[in-house]
């Protein structure tokens, strides 16, 4: 049997409500707390448990940094908790610190030989060494005034968790906790809903693909097949068939000698086909480089329109000259009207000359003959002094002035108006005869112009516009021979082309074809009705293995249930004297008289799990009740101690020493004296280490326990240094 | 006699499968080297496992059922022909 580890000295500093360092000695059998309430008792009940887990069981976390832990008048914001433990010929310091502020705590475990640990290394050995988690500390080892209610009255499932640590069932209990069997159905529920689904397609694709197979069998035929010659065989056969054709084509047409995939397997047709398309859309690109047709017709057109620009220009040239020939036979050439300009042109000058001429004597005349009807008595010349007669002379000169002049002034008028009216005609002449000149010259440069394209056009030199005419008409029927050709050659191609075009077509559908019967091939092996083949049934093996996997669970569960229930059975049934002992000896019920602890399967999470239910019975009416339906708090109290107290030993574990936390809550004296001449049995094997308001209840313990192995504890408490030993 | 054994005796006494027995083993073994997270991540890795070539073979059957070609609907078919003319 392993030897247990006693609890030797305690040092606490800056927690909770302890803030100066506090140094504890343990009795070897039994160490009481005595304080009235908020002295400090739970704050260094806590600090064993902080110091060997890190953590409280009902401090309630503020927040993540978790302050409430450290005192808050510590003058270094620090606090500490050691713990030596120890047995024969071990000894080991566990020490805990933590700083105001920060998250986590630095763990310290030392132990025999020097050897010294810290953190996760600390936490794994600290482990090992108590065999206990945090959960088991407070079934096995620390009583605490929370959790004796909780054995009772918190909920099923937390009672249930419990008790089931208290019967040594919990590595059963978290094995069964940390199956996940929710989802392992969930995934068994969606790959039987994925399972659904791909019937559902698979019967929709086979629909679609039957529907396609019947139109590419149809399409097929349309191109000449026999349904008997769908076959890979014949695709092979059509697919030589097109090389070689391709081959003379491409020749035909100077490209590059195409080489097409051969046809070995289905998917080879679909490349095939792919290529020979591309090489057929190549094969008409180099044929319209090797027939240029377009190049013939752009000539030939050129060649259309250039002869008939050709001959508009020679009709233009010779209107214009014939026109040009009739106003010459008319009016005479240029050089003709200038002559006749000028020299009528002096003519008119002339005239114009002699009207001056006569209009000055016209006027000299007018003159003397004023004169001379003024002075009519006059008889000598003023000028030359010779004898006159101015009334005969008056009569000449009249006579003169209204016959001889201006029958000479009118004469001369006349010819001058006559003279400028025909000097506008030439001009007029003149300026017809420069438009037809100009309009010549311009047909004259357009048919140069048309010579010199055509010259360029045909290559060599040309006499004259009509030889130009006559040469562009047969260059004309050349060139449309010519181009008829080509359209010949070309068609001949086209023709060429189209036939390995419809052949690859042929070859394509009847590719459409083997493909659509391949996939229904491959989808009826997929179909969930066609039981004949291996693997029809989609999903199958992964479902079958899910739910294979479930089953096997289960098994273990029901497994794990049976040797819990047998286990807990077999710890009730071992402790059921103790237990019986014990609630006779503190509960003393004057009617229930006995307990009895029912275990029934609780359906928990997916899992079974073991239920329980506290009966108080009364021995001698053979009546039994729910123990929480019936009992006082106080009774209930003593209930939960027994089991508790009956139970505490059942866990293996390594810790030799029982913390209770005030556990004479509610009891009455007769009932205090009854748990502590309990403790005092327990005290004989463990270390007892209680906190207590109750002096009634210390002196009780002091009187139950051997005095010898007894220390007492009297705690005092200020703001300033905390919780003190008292005297 | 320890839990792995009590299960295990206890497993053989309902005449557990081969597998059951060989999946209890390495349920207690996870659990003891990792503690409940690794049983539970021992279950997940299963169905993981199951899931993954489910998966797989849930894709091969997609490429071989494929789904037809959705139809135009009435109004898309009239747009595109306004855009082509």
């Amino acid at each position: 049997m392993t030897i247990r580890l006693s609890i030797d000295h305690l040092e606490v500093e800056g927690f909770r409500g302890v803030n100066r360092p506090l140094a504890i000695d343990f009795g070897r059998r039994a160490t009481v707390f005595v304080a009235p309430n908020g002295k400090g008792k739970t704050s260094i009940l806590g600090a064993m448990e902080w110091c060997l887990f890190g953590e409280l069981r009902y401090q309630e976390r503020e927040n993540a940094a978790h302050d409430e832990l450290v005192n808050m008048q510590h003058p270094e914001g620090r606090a500490r908790a050691a713990i030596t433990l120890s047995r024969p010929g071990e000894k080991y310091v566990i020490s805990r610190e933590r700083k105001v502020g920060k998250r986590g705590s630095v763990l310290k475990v030392s132990g025999p030989g020097g050897r010294s640990l810290v953190d996760e290394e600390a936490r794994g050995f600290l482990f090992r060494l108590t065999g206990l988690t945090f959960e088991d500390f407070y079934r096995a080892v620390f009583l605490h005034q929370e959790s004796v209610r909780g054995l009772l009255l918190e909920e099923p499932r937390l009672r249930d968790e419990a008790l089931d640590r208290l019967f040594g069932l919990d590595k059963l209990r978290d094995v069964l906790a940390s199956i996940p069997m929710r989802v392992l159905s969930s995934a068994v529920d969606e790959i039987e809903r994925k399972r659904q689904k791909l019937t559902e397609r698979i019967s929709g694709a086979a629909g679609e693909l039957e529907r396609q197979r019947g139109k590419s069998l149809e399409e097929a035929i349309e191109l000449g097949f026999a349904e008997s010659e769908l076959t890979l065989a014949i695709g092979k056969t059509l697919a030589q068939e097109i090389q070689a054709e391709v081959l003379r084509v491409c020749r035909d047409v100077g490209g590059d000698q195409a080489k097409l995939p051969e046809v070995l397997t289905l998917d080879d047709v679909e490349k095939f086909v792919r290529r020979a398309k591309e090489t057929v859309r190549h094969a008409r690109l180099a044929r319209h480089q090797r027939i240029p047709l377009d190049e013939t017709t752009e000539r030939l057109i050129k060649i259309r329109r250039l002869r008939g620009d050709l001959d508009e220009a020679r009709r233009h040239l010779e209107e214009s000259n014939a026109a040009m020939v009739t106003v010459v036979n008319k009016v005479g050439s240029l050089k003709d009207l200038e002559t006749a300009t000028n020299n009528l042109e002096n003519e008119v000058a002339t005239w114009k000359e002699s009207l001056g001429v006569m209009d000055i004597h016209a006027r000299v005349v007018s003159d003397a003959l004023l004169y001379f009807k003024a002075e009519s008595k006059i008889t000598s010349c003023p000028v030359c002094q010779q004898s006159i007669s101015a009334s005969s002379l008056v009569r000449r000169l009249e006579k003169d002035v209204q016959g001889t002049y201006r029958e000479e002034i009118e004469r001369l008028t006349q010819k001058v108006g006559e003279g400028n009216e025909r000097l506008r005609e030439l001009d007029d002449a003149r300026k017809q005869l420069e438009r037809l000149q100009a309009k010549t010259d311009e047909a004259s440069r357009g048919v140069e112009e048309l010579l010199l394209r055509t010259r360029a056009l045909l290559g060599h030199q040309l006499k004259d516009v009509i030889a130009a005419l006559e040469e562009l008409q047969k260059e004309e029927k050349a060139v449309e021979g010519q181009l008829d050709g080509l359209k010949d050659s070309q068609k001949h191609l086209e023709s060429a082309l189209q036939e390995v075009e419809a052949a690859v077509d042929r070859v394509r559908s009847l590719g459409r074809f083997l493909k659509t019967e391949e996939e229904f091939a491959k989808l009826r092996k997929r179909s969930l009705q066609d039981a004949a083949h291996s693997d029809a049934k989609s999903l199958q093996a992964e479902t079958d293995e899910l739910l294979d996997l479930q089953e096997s669970l289960e098994s273990i569960i029901q497994a794990i249930n049976a040797v819990a229930t047998e286990r807990a059975q077999d710890a009730i049934e071992g402790t059921r004297a103790e237990i019986s002992d014990f609630y006779r000896t503190l509960c003393n019920h004057p009617y229930f008289d006995d307990l009895r602890i029912e275990i029934s399967q609780r359906l928990s999470g997916g899992v079974h799990k073991n239920s329980y239910s506290i009966r108080a019975i009364s021995s001698q009416e053979g009546k039994s009740t729910l123990a929480n339906s019936r009992l006082s708090t106080a009774q209930m109290n003593c209930v939960a101690l027994s089991v508790y107290l009956a139970q505490s030993d059942v866990l293996a574990h390594s810790l030799g020493f029982l913390i209770l936390d005030d556990p004479s809550q509610n009891l009455d004296t007769e009932h205090k004296v009854a748990l502590a001449s309990i403790l005092g049995r327990f005290a004989a094997e463990q270390q007892l280490i209680i906190a207590t308001h109750d002096e009634e209840f210390a002196n009780a313990v002091r009187r139950a326990v051997p005095r010898d192995g007894v220390v007492a504890h009297g705690l005092e408490w200020s703001s300033r240094s905390g919780t003190q030993m008292s005297g | 006699m320890d839990v792995r054994g009590l299960v295990e005796a206890e497993l053989r006494l309902r005449k557990a499968p081969r597998p059951t027995i060989q999946l209890w083993v390495e349920v207690i073994e996870g659990f003891e080297q990792g503690g409940p997270e690794a049983v539970t991540a021992l279950v997940q890795a299963k169905v993981r496992e199951v899931n993954r070539r489910a998966k797989k073979e849930e894709a091969e059957i997609r490429a071989v059922a494929k789904k037809p070609p959705k139809k135009k609907s009435r109004a898309r078919a009239k747009r595109q022909r306004e855009l082509t003319g």
